[in-house]
């Protein structure tokens, strides 16, 4: 079974590459060079490479880092456009033990700079498209993914091997997602985490050889992310695109490059369904349609079944804190249809009541997971790990609390039923609103802020009070937009002459909610 | 129409779906229209009412992202319509 094999060992690794090769990252390219060399693994509309010729590129970068002493722990960030020296990158840290930070190329150089100096990177790489972002970097060595010394660097024939140094249960790299204050929180994923949830979520997505994945969603977003290493474990090839593409040519880019896997979030479906509705094109015969990041609707559900009556529709929910959480199999949508789907095989979810206790199926609680998946915790914060990873009941079992609010029903079908005040989901992202608060008050004249989403209607909202008479709605957007990536600024600002406070002062978001 | 006409009709028609633009500015040509705030759902909205108020049909080999990068790029396709 290609599912597991790097689970059982089945191939030893050789000397070359380390005594613990078997369980890097990196394996799902050396394998997939191993045993399928001329399959087509990465494309992007221009370029397009084999297993063997990605596995040859990935070396030379390893090579490379080694010999600018970039090795275990160390941390590489890189913000760029989805492109294939990105991916490419990302291996090659991964095959010298230091752990990879991929970010958004929106990225403000306020919210870069709180991450850089988190987590001190050894190395930077940037292209033309970020280089406004340079400056951040201050003295950290940067290479370019679009410049010529990258290109002569991957084009080495014959690079030196360099051995794996680290274990299984070192981190490979970090997401970085909203943390319940205003600080970005770096997810810490392991090389077995990632072997883990990859294994389990292919044996539910059961992708195949012949597949051709597209990637529309970010890389710094684990599930644009990810999708590398499953199409890896079956030997598919992936289209990597980028979020713009996402718009008036999506269904003909589908169409022209073949897909036939397509993960995406809610406003991905609502563009195709519009798009499609609108201008209609033959579309290629899809096989299998991920949802994740937000809750997808009934009427895109039925909208998708027409438009691609063969797909294989699954809605999903997980967090990134340990991916994925479940997965619903499109022959128990009839029956679950508002079911995010059971469990991932090999793990657990229940809910807890507000004392931790344990519910019974039905209850709706906070959501608790326990598996092999969950992330090892927040980079050099001690304390939000503490707080959501936790050790309860008498085995002293680890637990991932999720911050999101559902039930287990008795057949083990899980419904989400909302996320708490501390996290929204919004166009498939998550975001904090401490984080949106935090901006908006550093503008002069803002007196304090809370930002809620009206549901109902998708928006963003953020209520302030100021004390400048000339701020308005248009004003404060536009001056979020110069501090906040796209999807984090509000749609919508309402000016109170006073915020709603809970008992402890703080800005009462229940009361705001109530106000839409 | 000639591209003078046809320059503040599209402005008219982007402002609304530039969030990010500065109140009471131009609609800047040259500036990255995801930078002002357009996003690739509301580049299907301004697609369809670019093609209804102007009366043209954007032809699928130009429906790409480069084309909906600026207003410039977007206007160099149009006026070839018009």
């Amino acid at each position: 079974m290609p599912t597991t094999r790097f689970l059982t060992h089945s191939l030893p690794p050789t000397e070359l590459d380390g005594p613990h090769a078997a369980w890097c990252l990196a394996a799902y390219v050396r394998e997939g060079a191993r045993q399928w060399p001329e399959r087509l693994y990465l494309r992007d509309g221009t370029l397009e490479l084999t297993y063997a010729e990605t596995w040859r590129r990935v070396a030379s970068i390893a090579a490379w880092l080694n010999q600018h002493g970039v090795g275990r722990g160390d941390r590489v960030v890189m913000v760029t456009e989805n492109r294939i020296e990105t991916v490419l990158m990302f291996f090659a840290v991964a095959q010298v033990g230091a752990i990879s930070v991929v970010l958004h190329p929106q990225l403000k150089p306020e919210g870069l700079r709180r991450i850089l100096d988190q987590t001190e990177p050894r190395l930077g790489m940037l292209e033309t498209a970020t280089a406004a972002l340079k400056d951040e970097f201050g003295q950290t060595p940067l290479v370019w993914a679009d410049g010529k010394g990258f290109a002569e660097l991957i084009a080495e024939p014959e690079p030196k091997r360099v051995p794996f140094p680290g274990l299984d249960i070192d981190p490979a790299f970090l997401v970085f997602t909203s943390g319940s204050t205003g600080t970005p929180r770096g997810v810490i994923l392991t090389h077995d985490n990632v072997h883990f949830v990859s294994a389990a979520i292919q044996a539910r997505l059961q992708y195949r050889a012949e597949d051709r994945v597209a990637i529309f969603l970010p890389l710094s977003f684990d599930y644009g992310l990810y999708q590398l290493f499953y199409a890896a474990i079956a030997g598919a090839s992936v289209f990597i695109g980028r979020p713009e593409m996402a718009g008036p040519e999506l269904p003909r880019i589908l169409a022209a490059q073949e897909i036939s896997v397509l993960p995406g979030v809610p406003t991905l479906f609502g563009g195709l369904i519009k798009m499609q509705r609108y201008r209609p094109v033959p579309l290629p015969k899809m096989r299998v349609i991920t949802n994740t990041g937000d809750h997808l609707p009934q009427s895109y559900i039925a909208s998708l079944r027409e438009l691609f009556p063969q797909a294989r529709l699954h809605p999903m929910y997980g967090l990134t804190e340990c991916k994925r959480v479940s997965i619903l199999q499109p022959e128990e949508l009839e029956a679950k249809p508002e079911s995010v789907g059971r469990p991932l095989d090999g793990t657990e979810v229940f809910a807890i009541d507000a004392n931790g206790n344990r519910l019974p199926p039905g209850e709706t609680g906070e959501l608790c997971v326990r598996g092999r998946h969950l992330a090892l915790g927040y980079w050099r914060a001690p304390e939000e790990t503490a707080k959501r990873y936790r050790f309860i009941g008498e085995g002293h079992s680890r637990v991932l609390v999720s911050g999101d609010f559902g039930s287990v029903d008795a057949e083990g079908f899980l419904h989400f039923h909302g996320r708490s005040d501390f996290l929204i989901k919004h166009k498939g992202h998550r975001l904090s609103p401490a984080e949106v608060e935090e901006e908006a008050c550093r503008i002069l004249g803002i007196v304090a802020a809370g930002c809620v989403k009206d549901e109902a209607k998708d928006l963003l909202c953020l209520f302030v009070s100021v004390s400048e008479a000339s701020l308005d709605e248009p004003k404060i957007i536009q001056a979020l937009s110069l501090k906040l990536e796209p999807a984090k600024v509000p749609n919508r600002v309402f000016l109170l002459p006073e915020l709603p406070k809970t008992g402890n002062q703080k800005v009462d978001r229940k009361a705001l909610r109530a106000m839409l | 129409m000639t591209a003078t006409d046809l320059t503040p009709k599209l402005q008219e028609i982007l402002r609304p779906k530039l969030r990010f633009l500065a109140p009471g500015s131009d609609v800047p040509m040259d500036e990255d229209l995801g930078k002002l705030g357009l996003d690739s759902m509301a580049s299907i909205d301004l697609l369809m009412e670019i093609e209804q108020e102007l009366g043209v049909q954007i032809p699928d080999d130009l429906m790409t992202a480069d084309t909906f990068e600026t207003g410039n790029h977007l206007l160099a396709v149009i006026e070839k319509l018009v």
